[in-house]
C-alpha cells in the first residue's frame, strides 16, 4: 500500500462491512477456529509478519519477514497449530485475547478490493505459567469481496518489537 | 585472574563418565552461567557475525562476546575490529542501536570521540587533562582476537587464544565444505531472528550436535503433515552412510543421509547452476560429502551452531544460530538464513523463505522445540529435581567403537541417532569448567 496515490477512505456502509469482518475474523482466531479463519484467505494469499532491526533514527528503517507464507506453507501451520497431536507449543493451547483498533479503510484498484489498515494487540498466557506475552503489531490488509463473500488477499503485520521476549510466535495476528 | 570457586557443584564432576549422566545443575544455576563466562565464554572463539552484514568501512553490528556488549566494525576493507561497546570515560554505551554505518563513535554521555578503530581522538576536554595524559591507553576495548574463517568472523577475549584455525580444527573442513562452497562465499540474506527463550544456553548447542532422538517426538507435527513423508522417512530411516562426528575442543556434527529407496530427488535442492561452482571450490571428497546429504547439524564449541537441511518441498536453508546465554535459565537465539551469493535473487528468497518458516523466530520446527526446552528448564530448577541428573546413556556403547574407516575429518561415530556428539559436548565443557585457571596462584 504506497502513501503517495491518493487513495479515497470508503463510505460508512463499506466501513462497518469492513469492520465487522475483522472482528468476526479475529474472534474465530480467539476460538481456535483456525480451518475456519483458513477459510477467510484467498487461494493466492501472501500472510507476512514481520520485525525490524534497531538502527540509528536517521536511517530508514527496513523490515523483515518472520513469518511469509503462501496458501500451502499457511495451511502446514494452522495444520500443526491446530491437531492437538501435532503440536506442543499449542497443547494445552495458549490463551488468547486480540484487540483489534484504529481500522482505516480504502477503496483499492478495482471495484471490490478495499485496503484495510488495522492495529492489533495479542495477549498471550502460557497454560500453567503467570507469564504473558503481548504482541502488538499494525496490520495492512488487501480485501475482496465477491459474491461468496469477503477474503483476505493479502496480510502483512508489522510487530512493534526487536526481539521476540517471550519465545517463538506458534500463533497468528 | 584468580578463581575462588566455592560453590557445591565443584565438589563433584558434572558429569559422569562411566555411567553417561549429566548433573541438572549444569542446565539451570546461575552460578554454573557465572562460571561458564568466565572459563568457557571468555577463554573460547565465539562467533559475532558475517563478512556480509558489514561490508562497508564504517558499518557495524552490535553483538556480545561472552556476556560484555561489543561493536563488530569494518575499520578497513580486509580488516574487522571488535570493540567494547562501553565508552573508556564513564561507561555508556557507544552504540545503542543493533547495527548501523558511522565515521567514527563519538559518546553522546559528554562527547569522547574514538575512531573507528576504537582509538580516542578527543575527549571534548583535552586542555583540562595533564600533559603526560596517555591517549593510547585510553581507546575502546579491543578484542585481542579477531579472525574470519570463510567469512564467519570469530573473536576471543583471551589473550593466549590458540589461532582459530586450531581452535577448529577438523570441524573445519566440514564447515568449509558449507560456507566455502562458491569463488564467491555465502551471503546472510536478512538481519537475524532474534528471541529470548526461557531454558539453558546448552540445550541448543546440544540439540545441533546431534539429538538425532528428538525429532520424531518433538517435530511430530512437521514430519506428519510433509505431504513428502520426506522428515518421516527421513528420520525413521537414516541412510547407513549417517554418522555423528566429534572434533578436539568440544566441537561436532552430525550428517543423515538417504537411506536406500528414498527419493533422491527430493533431496537434492541445490540449485544446479551453483553445483559446478561447487565443484571448483571444495575438494572432492567435500562435493561427496554434501551429495545427497539430507541434514547436517553441527555446532562450534562453544554456542555457535549451523544447520543445512531439507524439509517439506522447499530448497534446502543453511542457517547459522548462536545461543546466546542470559542465565542459567534463559537464552537469547539469534538466527540467520544464508545462501551462495552468485545464487539468482528468486532462489535465494526461496531459500530465505524456506529456511524461516522451519526454522526461525515462528518456525514450524523451532516453536516445538521451544517449548519443550523451557520445560525441560523449568522442571529442572529446583533441588529435588536435582538429585536426578540427565541420562545421555544411549552415548556408552558407541563410546570405544569410533569408525576405523572414516575417511573425512573428525572422529565418526555411527549410527547418527545416538547420544555421542552431545554426551563429548558435555565432557569438553566440563573439563574446562573444572581446569585449574593456571594463572591462579591460589
Ligand atoms: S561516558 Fe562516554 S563521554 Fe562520558
Ligand atoms: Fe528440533
Amino acid at each position: 500500500m504506497s502513501e503517495s496515490v491518493e487513495r479515497s477512505p470508503v463510505n460508512i456502509d463499506d466501513y462497518v462491512m469492513i469492520q465487522r469482518f475483522l472482528y468476526a475474523e479475529v474472534a474465530l482466531l480467539d476460538r481456535r477456529a483456525y480451518q475456519a479463519w483458513f477459510a477467510l484467505m484467498t487461494h493466492d494469499i501472501r500472510y507476512r509478519v514481520t520485525t525490524v532491526s534497531a538502527r540509528p533514527a536517521q536511517d530508514k528503517t527496513s523490515r523483515f519477514a518472520i513469518i511469509d507464507e503462501d496458501a500451502q506453507t499457511l495451511k502446514m501451520r494452522i495444520d500443526q497449530i491446530s491437531d492437538p497431536n501435532l503440536t506442543h507449543a499449542e497443547n494445552p493451547p495458549t490463551l488468547t485475547q486480540r484487540l483489534v483498533s484504529n481500522v482505516e479503510a480504502y477503496y483499492g484498484e478495482r471495484n471490490g478490493v478495499f485496503e484495510a489498515a488495522s492495529s492489533i494487540l495479542l495477549y498471550a498466557s502460557r497454560p500453567g505459567s503467570p507469564e504473558t506475552g503481548l504482541y502488538a503489531g499494525e496490520r495492512q490488509d488487501i480485501l475482496i469481496r465477491d459474491s461468496s463473500g469477503v477474503r483476505i488477499a493479502e496480510r502483512t503485520v508489522n510487530l512493534a518489537q526487536t526481539i521476540l521476549r517471550d519465545s517463538t510466535l506458534s500463533l497468528l495476528l | 585472574m584468580t578463581y575462588h570457586p566455592r560453590m557445591k557443584s565443584d565438589a563433584t564432576r558434572w558429569v559422569d563418565v562411566e555411567r553417561g549422566l549429566v548433573s541438572r545443575e549444569a542446565f539451570v544455576s546461575d552460578e554454573v552461567y557465572q562460571l561458564e563466562i568466565e572459563r568457557i565464554f571468555n577463554r573460547s572463539w565465539i562467533y559475532l557475525g558475517h563478512d556480509t552484514e558489514i561490508p562497508n568501512i564504517g558499518d557495524y553490528v552490535v553483538r556480545n562476546l561472552g556476556n560484555a556488549p561489543v561493536i563488530v566494525v569494518r575499520d578497513a576493507p580486509d580488516s574487522t575490529k571488535v570493540l567494547l561497546n562501553s565508552c573508556r570515560h564513564r561507561g555508556a554505551k557507544l552504540c545503542r542501536a543493533d547495527a548501523g554505518n558511522t565515521k567514527n563513535f563519538v559518546c553522546p554521555f559528554h562527547g569522547w570521540a574514538y575512531e573507528i578503530d576504537g582509538a580516542l581522538r578527543t575527549t571534548g576536554f583535552d586542555h583540562h587533562l595533564r600533559d603526560d595524559t596517555d591517549f593510547s591507553t585510553m581507546g575502546l576495548v579491543p578484542a585481542p582476537h579477531v579472525e574470519n574463517f570463510y567469512g564467519l568472523i570469530f573473536a576471543s577475549w583471551d589473550e593466549d587464544a590458540l589461532p582459530l584455525r586450531d581452535y577448529l580444527g577438523d570441524i573445519g573442513w566440514y564447515l568449509e565444505s558449507f560456507f566455502n562452497r562458491t569463488p564467491g562465499g555465502m551471503e546472510v540474506l536478512a538481519p537475524p531472528h532474534r528471541w529470548r527463550t526461557k531454558a539453558n544456553w546448552k540445550i541448543g548447542s546440544l540439540n545441533f550436535i546431534g539429538d538425532s532422538q528428538h525429532s520424531p517426538t518433538t517435530h511430530i507435527g512437521p514430519s506428519t503433515l510433509d505431504a513428502a513423508r520426506s522428515i518421516r522417512d527421513g528420520f525413521r530411516k537414516h541412510g547407513q552412510d549417517s554418522f555423528h562426528v566429534v572434533t578436539d575442543e568440544g566441537h561436532g556434527c552430525t550428517l543423515t543421509y538417504l537411506a536406500p529407496g528414498m527419493p533422491e530427488k527430493n533431496y537434492d535442492t541445490h540449485s544446479d547452476a551453483l553445483k559446478p561452482l561447487y565443484q571448483e571450490s571444495l575438494s572432492e571428497d567435500q562435493v561427496s560429502m554434501l551429495h545427497h546429504l539430507r541434514v547436517c547439524v553441527g555446532t562450534v564449541f562453544p554456542n555457535m551452531s549451523f544447520i543445512e537441511s531439507q524439509v517439506g518441498a522447499g530448497e534446502k536453508a543453511l542457517i547459522i544460530r548462536l545461543w546466546q546465554p542470559v542465565s542459567g535459565t534463559e537464552m537469547e537465539v539469534l538466527s540467520w538464513v544464508f545462501a551462495e551469493k552468485e545464487a539468482d535473487q528468486v532462489y535465494k528468497d526461496r531459500v530465505l523463505r524456506n529456511g524461516f518458516h522451519n526454522f526461525g523466530a515462528a518456525g514450524v520446527f523451532e516453536q516445538d522445540d521451544m517449548a519443550l526446552w523451557e520445560s525441560a528448564t523449568a522442571a529442572s530448577n529446583n533441588p529435588i529435581a536435582q538429585q536426578y541428573p540427565y541420562s545421555f546413556q544411549t552415548a556408552l556403547p558407541y563410546a570405544d567403537t569410533p569408525d576405523e574407516n572414516h575417511k573425512w575429518p573428525g572422529r565418526a561415530h555411527r549410527p547418527a541417532d545416538t547420544e555421542i556428539a552431545q554426551f563429548w559436548f558435555m565432557q569438553c565443557w566440563d573439563a574446562l569448567m573444572r581446569a585449574n585457571d593456571g594463572k591462579s596462584d591460589e
